[in-house]
């Protein structure tokens, strides 16, 4: 571990109990920063990124939330080394904090399997791409690099999550571009003439072999219509998209273990008694659950956020406590069961004999921490009696209130969950085909996934104008836009690029600019 | 890392920079949408108008709902300490305190743009006029236009036709034989006088009506100021001799500066008859229809006695006025800035019923119940038919 002089006897004492306790993390490098740029690497993700002004909505904000006087102790990067920033206006006690804190975080990012596949050096790729988006902008003007990055951004979520399980870490062997698409048929309809219409019967190509989710890639390599430096750019938007997906779907795991793992260290590492206390005042303002209860019963108090912190080290710290049950008293039987269906897989073995779990319930967390994510751990963990110990809860919502649904099935609140995590995410859409005449045809794969919402029509619109801009060529979406399947379509009419609303089932319907 | 090293690399304050030209720019384009809705925090020197727009939107495929969308019963997930089957009413003191997942926190997301006011009258100046402008008996000829379009051999040098000169210059060297541009002398200079012309234009007086009482709740006031606001800009800048008199009014009604009447905070009774009668005697004294173009505006709740709509009415007919406008702030506006409100949601008030029954030429009516709409209702009254 690097870290800088003053700091250097307390981070080996921590490493050293963090070894003991059988963590296996990359090595990190720690940097004190002052509290702005603390701000800036909060607002990137990174500290260096292509500039680009849809960065300032962000940044506006994290300064404001700096003035108001909330700001981040520590952020840390994954990579090997991990790089860890921390404020150096933090106390000896917090920065000894940040420390174990840190090696929970980079457990996680050398065990779990979703960090596996994200490279280690990220901090040098989004500096090339930065140094690579600057020359560009010498060379074609700012404004030029500016408007194709935004157009690029547009598209930085649309991504194919699942695309390392599917490819591992090389590019696919995807099929080269078909000579026909390129040089006859797209290059005709440049220039479109006669109007296209979203229902028009139109060879289908088949091509690509299989809906593509990987939007950027799909552009960058296929577009017939870009220059070298648009597609390495595209790529490089890519590149850092992807390092940033990993994020989402661990984020509760990540949280979580990294409290768990903070405490446990400072338990071992403290001897004062006033250091112990200054550790659980500050360990009491990040590990709690967000609210007070309200002390009054007809006015019982209520959240629809969740503090990750808090929720993911209740999981992990149930979790340890049933193992270390299970490991000491022997697997549950159905009798006295209240846990999950996976707990239930032993009971007793052909002699009557009690089974006994072969491991504890800390190597139970670190075998958790390399499976799961976020949604796993809910789905496999959670019980009914952890559910009412955190007081968590579904509701169902209709025009003017909140009703309280279930305090008590881990089952509806995953599904709540799920809709939950659907409705943040991006929709899936996938490039399905690109007809004879060259028009990109995209497919929203999870209609109806989020009951009572749809793709929003209004950014939608604009999206359409960015792909048709890296794609050349009319660009055509199917999904259901107020309740009916719908085609969204781009295209040039009059001299300029415009949008167009049509019913992808009923023909004699007029399609609507808008 | 060094603090001084990474500065090379700052992004933060250039970003911004660049992210403010960028608002700037596409609020330009779509000024009276965007500008006339939004809240206006002050003019500022030098001809520029701030105002806060919502921060520019990175474009993604996104969740959301349309027009529409089938609605569907949505579950949420969330802590609470209350037992199964518990209610929470919406906008309940009492009920959620979390905000709504997703929805961001709404003071951040605006910023502080200056835009140039000419862009904005510019636009309004082609869709808007004072209707009914008579030529009265004295006409104030003040305005006087400046116009370069003269050209003299011999002058003062006050001006240049560049293009002209060139070509002279061009010619004269061709004529000589050697093609090209240089050598100037005295005669190449293709020079430019101006003319001054008078501009005639007739006397106008624009009266702002508003009603302050205590109905008039601060959003239903903040639109009734936009509302004037743009008005009095358009006014200024397109008719530059036009009198401008305030006065606002609860049971009394009185004269205000300016500065005063755009910030002016009252309570109290509704008594509109005042109004018109302070305004009809400004007319007799300052302002008579002999020699003055009229024009009333009152912005109001409605929130008056059938009587008194009556009397207001029989006083206004007695004038001689060019135009009248009445626009409404209804009741709604509270109901959807969430606070207190007074009486029933959407009915028309009694004020607008005997307003409309008159069927007057010179007497218009438009309902602004919304920040969107001060553009529309601008176009209402001034539009050009």
């Amino acid at each position: 571990m690097i870290v800088e002089k003053h700091l250097r006897k307390e981070c080996d004492k921590i490493s050293a109990i963090a070894d003991s306790l059988g963590m296996d993390w990359h090595p990190i490098r720690f940097e004190t920063v002052s509290r702005n740029l603390m701000q800036k690497i909060a607002t990137y993700g990174l500290p260096f990124r292509m500039k680009h002004y849809k960065y300032a909505m962000s940044w506006y904000r994290n300064k404001k939330m700096g003035e108001m006087g909330g700001f981040a102790y520590e952020t840390i990067i994954h990579g090997n080394p991990c790089f860890a920033y921390m404020s150096n206006e933090n106390t000896k006690i917090l920065n000894e904090l940040i420390i174990a804190h840190c090696i929970g975080h980079s457990h996680v990012f050398k065990n779990n399997y979703h960090w596996k596949v994200v490279p280690t050096s990220i901090i040098e790729m989004a500096r090339t791409n930065l140094g690579i988006a600057e020359d560009y902008k010498a060379r074609y003007g700012n404004e030029v690099v500016t408007d194709f990055l935004t157009s690029a951004f547009a598209l930085e979520d649309n991504l194919d999550w699942n695309y390392y399980v599917k490819h591992g870490e090389t590019f696919p062997p995807y099929p080269k571009p078909s000579k026909v698409l390129v040089h006859e048929g797209i290059n005709d309809h440049f220039e479109l003439k006669e109007p296209v219409l979203p229902y028009q019967k139109e060879i289908n190509t088949n091509f690509p072999p299989y809906p593509e989710k990987d939007l950027l890639w799909f552009l960058a390599t296929q577009s017939p219509r870009m220059e070298d430096w648009q597609r390495e750019l595209l790529l490089a938007v890519r590149q850092e998209a992807y390092f940033f997906y990993p994020f989402v779907m661990t984020k509760i795991l990540h949280e979580g273990f990294a409290s768990m793992a903070h405490i446990k260290i400072m338990d071992l590492y403290l001897k004062d008694s006033k250091d112990v206390f200054d550790f659980a005042l500050l360990n009491a303002g990040v590990v709690n659950p967000n609210w007070a209860p309200s002390g009054n019963p007809d006015m019982p108090a209520a959240t629809l956020t969740h503090n990750p912190y808090w929720i993911g080290y209740n999981i992990l710290k149930d979790i340890e406590a049933r193992w270390d049950d299970y490991f000491n008293k022997g697997l549950p039987t159905p009798e006295t069961d209240e846990y999950p269906s996976c707990d239930r897989f032993r009971l007793k073995d052909k002699n009557g004999n009690i089974v006994k779990s072969k491991i504890t319930g800390w190597q139970k967390v670190l075998e958790v921490i390399k499976e799961e994510d976020d949604m796993s751990l809910f789905r496999n963990y959670l019980t009914s009696k952890l559910m009412k110990e955190l007081n968590l809860a579904v509701f169902k919502e209709d025009k003017f209130s909140f009703t309280v649904k279930t305090k008590s099935n881990p089952h509806e609140f995953n599904e709540a969950m799920n809709m939950l995590k659907a409705e943040r995410y991006t929709p899936q859409i996938a490039v399905t085909q690109v007809t004879n005449k060259g028009m990109l045809v995209l497919d929203h794969l999870d209609i109806d996934s989020v009951p009572g919402y749809e793709i929003l029509l209004k950014d939608a619109k604009q999206v359409l104008l960015h792909l048709y801009n890296l794609w050349g060529s009319p660009v055509m979406l199917r999904t259901k836009i107020n309740g009916v399947m719908s085609a969204i379509l781009a295209k040039r009419n009059e001299g300029k690029v415009q949008v167009f609303l049509a019913d992808a089932n009923d023909k004699t319907k007029k399609m609507e600019e808008i | 890392m060094d603090e001084e090293l990474w500065s090379l690399y700052d992004n933060g304050d250039s970003e911004i920079k660049e992210y403010q030209e960028r608002a700037e720019k596409i609020a330009r384009e779509q000024a009276v949408k965007d500008i006339l809705s939004s809240p206006i925090i002050s003019e500022g020197d030098g001809g520029v108008v701030k105002v806060k727009l919502p921060i520019l939107k990175d474009h993604k495929f996104v969740w959301g709902k349309n027009e529409g969308t089938p609605e569907a019963d949505e579950v949420k997930t969330g802590e609470t300490e209350a037992p199964e089957g518990w209610e929470y009413y919406k906008n309940n003191d009492s009920g959620e305190e979390g905000t709504e997942p997703g929805e961001g926190n709404e003071s951040h997301d605006y910023v502080t743009v200056e835009i140039p006011i000419s862009d904005i009258v510019d636009h309004l100046a082609k869709e808007l006029g004072l209707p009914n402008l008579e030529e009265k008996a004295v006409r104030k000829i003040e305005e006087w236009e400046t116009n370069f379009d003269t050209y003299r051999e011999t002058d003062t040098f006050d001006g240049c036709d560049v293009e002209e000169t060139l070509l002279k210059n061009l010619i004269r060297n061709m004529s000589a034989g050697n093609p090209g541009i240089g050598g100037f002398i005295e005669d190449d200079y293709v020079k430019l006088s101006y003319n001054e012309r008078q501009k005639e234009s007739t006397q106008a007086c624009v009266y702002f009506l508003m009603d302050v009482s205590g109905s008039m709740s601060d959003a239903k006031k903040a639109i009734a100021k936009m509302f004037f606001f743009w008005t009095k800009i358009w006014l200024k800048k397109c008719y530059s001799k036009v009198d401008v008199v305030f006065i606002a009014h609860d049971e009394k009604a009185w004269i205000e500066t300016e500065k005063k009447f755009f910030s002016v905070q009252s309570g109290g009774g509704t008594y509109a008859s005042s109004a018109i009668e302070l305004c009809k005697k400004d007319v007799t004294e300052n302002h008579p229809s002999s020699q003055w173009n009229n024009y009333i505006l009152h912005v109001s709740d409605g929130d008056v006695f059938r009587s008194d709509a009556e009397e207001y009415l029989k006083v206004l007919l007695s004038m001689d006025f060019n135009l009248f406008g009445y626009i409404e702030t209804p009741t709604s506006i509270d109901y959807e800035a969430g606070g207190f409100a007074w009486g029933p949601r959407n009915q028309e008030s009694e004020w607008m019923q005997v307003i409309k029954k008159v069927k007057h030429p010179r007497i218009l009516a438009s309902c602004l119940d919304k920040r969107e709409k001060v553009g529309q209702a601008l176009k209402d009254i001034f539009g050009r038919a």
